[in-house]
């Protein structure tokens, strides 16, 4: 079989399933904090970026899938 | 994945000159600004706190002179009607003694003038009798003798009354 | 196995001048190199460069006492973005580096910005074709040398702070922690490099690709993705900027 059929797999699988966990998380912590936001609307500011920075740590681990699979697209000849 | 450490080198060193180029013409020059005008407006804050300051203390004052006038009116008004009432007595006084001492007068006056017209009277009785007298006694009289008797008669006819 | 190709040709960098290579390495998927030439990233580089020094100079000439217009706008933008990160790291910090998080905040989101301006003319067997600016921070090398800033700044402010107290934090409670902190140290500016890249070259890929589609009517698909990359662009700014301070100040307050 074509060895480039696998990377593209590969790269599939990679930015997929690597969307899964992040997608969760971020789901469950927006959640919260728009709940907090709701709860008290005087510290909306503060949540938002506390937020954003959780976000942020949790995004990074779909980027990491996502730069898997550019690595892996980079192999296809 | 394809890391260029020339593009590195490249994005580096063009970032620390845009860094260094805002500082010094955008970021310096417009925190000067900011801060003047922060500066202005702090003053001119604590000038119109200031002034409002004298402003309130000015108005204090000139209540309190107010209220001391008010005071002093009051007092003027209070004075000025204790002597009003003081003089009208006075002069209520004066006139009713005025009044007195003519109706005193006036009592006086007309018993003078009583006295008077009866002394007149009695002199008329005294002549008229002394005529009818000598009339009567043919018989002139010394006048002083006449008088006297006649004046004798009248006083007697006065206690007699 | 059409549009997989587009995206394998759209990560060999086409250099506008020179282009020859002097070093090469490859280790773990990674291709090191030292190439020096022109790309048309670099002319995008300058171009908001350029744009930011042109429009700063403008906002920051008139020192009108009741600003209007752009210079009420750039001041809106420093002073918002400065006192946003004073708040931050704390005024004495921010006063040392005020001035490099919020160049990284206008220059990230103006590179990102750009990426959506069509603009990129080439000439392709004769005709004309028009297609997105490759954005600055759709680069590695570009994401990680400002990774590489502020992983000198983090150790910068710490040691300026704590001076050699900052070491004791490698070892800080025990001195079986040291291999945990190192890769810490290591990690936190690598994803940093990564999580602006990945998002705003997946963005470009994405908007690449569907542009190779003709299922949708051409120029309509990619918009709704860029009305998004416009909010992805700003918030990617924005925690660059963000977790760059977090970092400055924890390595400041060590002790």
């Amino acid at each position: 079989m074509d060895v480039n059929g696998f990377y593209a797999i590969g790269a599939a699988l990679a930015i997929g399933l690597s969307t899964l966990g992040p997608g969760i998380g971020q789901g469950l912590a927006s959640a919260k904090a728009l709940e907090g936001m709701a709860r008290q609307p005087e510290i909306i500011g503060d949540l938002r970026t506390n937020m954003l920075i959780c976000l942020a740590f949790m995004e990074a681990l779909a980027i990491y899938g996502l730069v898997f699979a550019f690595m892996l697209f980079g192999k296809i000849a | 994945m394809e890391i260029d450490f020339a593009q590195m080198i490249f994005a580096i060193t063009n970032f620390i000159i845009l860094m260094i180029a805002m500082y010094f013409l955008m970021y310096k020059p417009l925190k000067q600004t900011m801060d003047k005008r922060q500066d202005k407006i702090k003053g001119e804050i604590e000038t119109a706190e200031q002034l409002k300051a004298d402003a309130d203390q000015m108005k204090a004052e000139i209540t309190a002179e107010l209220a001391k006038s008010r005071e002093t009116a009051q007092e003027i008004i209070v004075r000025a009607e204790k002597t009003a009432e003081v003089q009208k007595d006075e002069i209520v006084l004066a006139a009713r003694a005025e009044a007195q001492k003519m109706i005193d007068k006036a009592h006086a006056e007309i018993r003078e003038e009583k006295e008077k017209v009866l002394g007149e009277i009695r002199d008329e009785a005294a002549t008229l009798a002394m005529l009818a007298a000598s009339k009567l006694i043919e018989r002139s009289l010394n006048d002083t003798d006449h008088k006297q008797l006649v004046d004798k008669y009248i006083e007697e006819a006065g206690e007699v009354q | 196995m059409d549009a997989v190709m587009q995206v394998a040709s759209s990560e060999g960098v086409h250099y506008l001048a020179g282009g020859h290579t002097l070093w090469e390495a490859s280790a773990y998927g990674f291709n090191f190199s030292f190439t020096m030439g022109l790309t048309k990233w670099m002319v995008v580089f300058w171009g908001v460069m350029l744009f930011m020094i042109i429009a700063g100079t403008i906002g920051a000439r008139k020192k009108a006492l009741v600003p209007s217009g752009w210079q009420n706008f750039s001041e809106w933008t420093y002073g918002g973005l400065s006192n946003f990160f004073s708040k931050m790291i704390g005024p004495h910090l921010g006063k040392t580096f005020g001035p490099l998080l919020v160049t990284f905040f206008i220059f990230i989101l103006l590179s990102n910005y750009s990426g959506m301006l069509p603009l990129n003319f080439s000439m392709d067997e004769g005709t004309l074709s028009l297609s997105n600016l490759q954005a600055p921070t759709s680069v590695f090398s570009v994401t990680a040398g400002f990774a590489l800033i502020v992983f000198f700044c983090t150790h910068f402010a710490g040691f300026k702070e704590n001076k050699l107290r900052y070491f004791k934090f490698f070892v800080s409670p025990i001195a079986f922690m040291l291999p945990f902190t190192i890769i810490d140290v290591v990690i936190h500016p690598f994803t940093l490099a990564l999580r602006l890249f990945g998002n705003i070259h997946g963005e470009e890929t994405v908007v690449e690709q569907l542009m190779q589609l003709s299922v949708f009517v051409n120029g309509w698909a990619p918009a709704i993705i860029e009305v998004l990359g416009m909010l992805f662009g700003l918030i990617q700014a924005l925690i660059f900027s963000l977790l760059a301070a977090i970092y400055i100040s924890e390595a400041a307050e060590h002790f």
